[in-house]
C-alpha cells in the first residue's frame, strides 16, 4: 500500500500514541491493583494471626489438661471462622488430617516453617489467600493452612479492566480522529505547496499558492511563490528576448525583401520590355538605389549584430567637445545642403569614458536624425548642447523639426520602426538608427530620452552617469 | 485597356507594378498610403484594384470592408500565412499574390480578371488581325484563320503580355505547361507559323538571345 505523507504521520503518531496511552493507563491500574493486593495481604496477614492467636490460647488451655480434646477445639473455631468466612485446615506433620473448612483438601507445605507462608491461589473457583503456620511450641506438630476468599479484590480487578478498555478504546476513537482532522489542518498548506508544485512541474507557471500559515510551512510557501515569479520572469525575459530576435529575424527579412523584389522586378523589366535609353537609364539608377538599400540594411544589421556581443570599453577617456565638433564636421555638408544652422555648445573640459568611435556612431545618428527632421520645416535649426550637473554628463541635441507623435516615441527604439516610411526610405535609412543608438547607450549605460511634439521638434537627451 | 489602381506603399514596388501594366497598355492610378486608397476607390471608378495589405494608415482589408462599389480586388502583400488569406478571399476579393511575385503571374491574373468582369477585353485587335481569346478564335481582315492549340495559346501569352519580351522558356511554360519536353527550336517554328498565318510579320519582334515580344501602340 502506498501511503502519502498525511497518511504516514498520521499512521505512525496514531501508533506511537496508543501504544503509550494503552500501556500508559493499563500500567497505571496494574500498579494500583497489586497496591490493593498487597494491602489486602497484609491484612489478610494480620487477621490470620488473630486466628491463629484464638486457636492458641484456646489449644492452650485445653493442653495439659485434655489434650485429646484439641481437635475438637479446632473444629469450633474453624465452624465459627467459616461463619466469619475464613476457611481452615489443620493437619498434623504426620499428614494427619484434623480438620477441613474448606470444600475440599489443600496441600499446601510452607518452605520455611519458621515465618508464616502465604499464597494465592484458585480454591473451588474462587481467588482464595492461603497462609500456612505452624503452631508454636509445643503443638507444632499441628500446621494450620488458612483461606480468605479475595475474590473481591480479583472481581474488582477485572471491572476496573473492563472500564480501562472501554475508556482506553473510547478516547483512541476521539484521539484517533482529533489527530486525523488536526493533521489535515496542518498537512493542508504542505498539501497545497504539492499540488502547486507539480503543477509547476507539468508547465502550468502561473500557478500560486494562496494558504499560508505564520509558520515554516507558510515560509515554504512564500518561497515557492517567490521561486515561481522569479523563474515566470526569467522565461517572460527569454521569451521576450526569443522574441526580439525573431522579430529582428523577420524583419530583417521583411526589409530584404522589398529591395529584393524591387530589384528582380526591374531587371526583368529591363530584360522584356522595350525602353528608350532614358527610361534605360532610371530603371538603372533604381536598382543601383534597391542594392544601396540593401548593403546599408546588411550594413546596419551587422553593425547591430557586433554591438549586442561585444564588451564595453570603459577606459578610455574622450574629450566631449572634441568629439562633438568631429560630429559636427562630418554633418555640416548634409546640414549646408538642406539649409539648416547646426551649432555645437560644449565647455572644454568635459570628459566621458569609453570608445570614441561608438560615441561618434551614437551622436553622429542622432544628430543625423535631427537633420532629416528638420529638412522639410520652416525653421531649421540643430543645436547640440552638453553640461555636467553633478556626477552626470548631459548632452543634448535639439532640433527644430517636424517632431514624433506619442506611439513614434514608444517605439522609436525597435529595429526597423519608421514613422513614415516613404520618407524615411526616400532618405536612405534602414530604419535601425534609434536601435542602434539606444544599443551603444544600454552598453555604457547612458539614459536616452526623447521629447517630442508634433511639428515643434525633438530634444533627445543622453545622460552619462560617471 | 484596362484603368486599374495600385496600391503600393513602397514607392519602387508600386512604379514597378505601374511601369509592367503600363507597357500591357493598362492606364494606371497609383496611391500610397490605406486612406488615400480608400478615397480614390471611392471616387473613381476602377475595372481592378491592387491592393497592398500592409499600408500606412489603413490596412489593406480595412480599404477592402469600406469600399462603396464592386471594384474587383486582388490583395498583394508580403504575408503569406493562410489565414491572411483565407481573410483576403472571404473579405471578397478576386484574388491574392504575395510578395515577391513573378510579374507575368500577375499580369495573367489581371488577365483572368478583367476577362471575367470586362467582356470587351476578350478581343485584341492588332493590325487587320482581330483575336477574341474567350471563343478563342482568330480573324484577319475579317476571315477566320485556323490555328493549332498550340499556336493560339502561343499567341495568347504573347497577346495578354503584349510590348514584354517572354522568353523562350516562359513561352513553353505558359503554352505547353510545364511537363513539356521539347526543344526552344519548337517555338521558333509555331511563331514562324503565327506571324505567317496572322500576319503579324513585324509585330511578333525577335529579342535577341531571348525571346519574343508581341509590339503594339494604341
Amino acid at each position: 500500500m502506498k501511503l502519502n505523507y498525511r497518511q504516514k504521520l498520521y499512521f505512525y503518531i496514531l501508533v506511537i500514541f496508543l501504544i503509550f496511552f494503552n500501556g500508559g493507563i493499563f500500567s497505571v491500574a496494574a500498579i494500583q491493583n497489586s497496591k490493593n493486593i498487597k494491602a489486602q495481604q497484609e491484612n489478610l496477614l494480620i487477621q490470620n494471626n488473630i486466628v491463629l492467636q484464638q486457636i492458641i490460647s484456646d489449644v492452650e488451655v485445653v493442653y495439659s489438661s485434655r489434650p485429646q480434646s484439641i481437635p475438637l477445639i479446632i473444629k469450633q473455631h474453624g465452624a465459627r471462622q467459616k461463619a466469619n468466612g475464613i476457611l481452615i485446615q489443620v493437619e498434623t506433620d504426620s499428614q494427619e488430617y484434623i480438620y477441613s473448612s474448606f470444600d475440599s483438601q489443600i496441600s499446601f507445605v510452607g518452605s520455611d516453617p519458621t515465618k508464616i507462608n502465604y499464597k494465592i491461589d484458585t480454591v473451588n473457583g474462587e481467588k482464595t489467600f492461603l497462609a500456612f503456620s505452624k503452631l508454636p511450641q509445643p503443638f507444632d506438630n499441628y500446621n494450620v493452612i488458612t483461606g480468605f476468599s479475595m475474590q473481591a479484590v480479583f472481581d474488582d480487578w477485572r471491572d476496573t479492566i473492563r472500564v480501562v478498555v472501554a475508556l482506553s478504546v473510547i478516547f483512541s476513537s476521539i484521539i484517533s480522529v482529533v489527530l486525523y482532522i488536526s493533521l489535515n489542518q496542518l498537512t493542508k498548506p504542505l498539501m497545497a505547496i504539492s499540488r502547486a508544485a507539480s503543477k509547476f512541474g507539468e508547465g502550468n507557471y502561473s500557478v500560486r499558492i494562496r494558504e499560508m500559515s505564520k509558520d515554516e510551512l507558510g515560509d515554504t510557501a512564500r518561497n515557492f511563490n517567490l521561486m515561481a515569479e522569479r523563474i515566470t520572469n526569467q522565461m517572460d525575459n527569454l521569451e521576450s528576448m526569443a522574441n526580439d530576435k525573431q522579430r529582428l529575424i523577420d524583419d530583417i527579412s521583411h526589409e530584404m525583401r522589398t529591395p529584393l523584389t524591387a530589384i528582380r522586378g526591374y531587371v526583368h523589366y529591363l530584360q522584356t520590355a522595350k525602353l528608350t535609353e532614358e527610361e534605360y537609364y532610371n530603371t538603372l539608377n533604381i536598382i543601383d538605389r534597391q542594392a544601396d538599400r540593401m548593403q546599408k540594411l546588411s550594413e546596419g544589421v551587422l553593425s547591430f549584430t557586433r554591438l549586442r556581443n561585444e564588451n564595453a570599453d570603459r577606459t578610455t577617456v574622450v574629450n566631449l567637445a572634441d568629439l562633438l565638433n568631429d560630429i559636427a564636421k562630418a554633418y555640416s555638408i548634409k546640414a549646408q545642403r538642406d539649409n539648416i544652422y547646426l551649432s555645437v555648445k560644449c565647455p572644454s573640459y568635459l570628459e566621458i569614458k569609453g570608445d570614441r568611435l561608438l560615441f561618434e556612431s551614437l551622436i553622429g545618428n542622432l544628430v543625423d536624425n535631427a537633420l532629416n527632421a528638420c529638412a522639410d520645416t520652416a525653421i531649421k535649426r540643430v543645436s547640440v548642447t552638453a553640461h555636467s550637473r553633478a556626477d552626470k554628463t548631459v548632452v543634448q541635441i535639439e532640433d527644430t523639426g517636424i517632431g514624433m507623435s506619442k506611439e513614434t516615441l514608444e517605439n522609436i527604439h525597435k529595429p526597423f520602426f519608421r514613422a513614415d516610411k516613404s520618407r524615411s526610405r526616400r532618405r536612405g535609412g534602414a530604419g535601425l538608427g534609434a536601435a542602434l543608438c539606444k544599443e551603444i547607450a544600454d552598453m555604457y549605460n547612458i539614459d536616452i530620452k526623447y521629447t517630442s511634439r508634433l511639428g515643434s521638434g525633438t530634444t533627445v537627451s543622453l545622460i552619462f552617469t560617471t | 485597356m484596362a484603368y486599374i489602381l495600385i496600391a503600393e506603399d513602397e514607392e519602387v514596388i508600386n512604379e514597378l507594378i505601374a511601369k509592367n501594366l503600363t507597357a500591357v497598355g493598362h492606364k494606371i492610378y497609383q496611391t500610397f498610403t490605406g486612406t488615400e486608397t480608400l478615397k480614390a476607390i471611392n471616387e473613381n471608378r476602377f475595372d481592378l484594384a491592387l491592393l497592398d495589405v500592409m499600408m500606412p494608415g489603413m490596412n489593406g482589408f480595412d480599404v477592402k470592408r469600406r469600399i462603396e462599389n464592386d471594384t474587383p480586388v486582388i490583395f498583394v502583400t508580403a504575408k503569406q500565412s493562410l489565414t491572411d488569406q483565407l481573410t483576403g478571399l472571404s473579405l471578397g476579393a478576386d484574388d491574392y499574390i504575395t510578395k515577391p511575385f513573378d510579374m507575368l503571374v500577375l499580369l495573367a491574373r489581371i488577365e483572368n480578371i478583367l476577362r471575367r468582369t470586362m467582356k470587351n477585353t476578350t478581343i485584341y485587335r492588332i493590325n487587320n488581325c482581330v483575336i477574341d481569346t474567350e471563343s478563342r478564335n482568330v480573324k484577319v481582315n475579317g476571315e477566320d484563320v485556323h490555328l493549332t492549340t498550340q499556336e493560339f495559346n502561343l499567341l495568347e501569352a504573347l497577346v495578354i503580355n503584349r510590348n514584354l519580351a517572354l522568353s523562350r522558356e516562359k513561352l513553353i511554360e505558359l503554352a505547353w505547361g510545364f511537363d513539356f519536353m521539347g526543344d526552344n527550336r519548337t517555338v521558333d517554328v509555331h511563331i514562324q507559323k503565327i506571324r505567317k498565318k496572322c500576319n503579324l510579320e513585324k509585330e511578333i519582334a525577335t529579342v535577341y538571345k531571348y525571346g519574343y515580344r508581341l509590339e503594339y501602340k494604341k
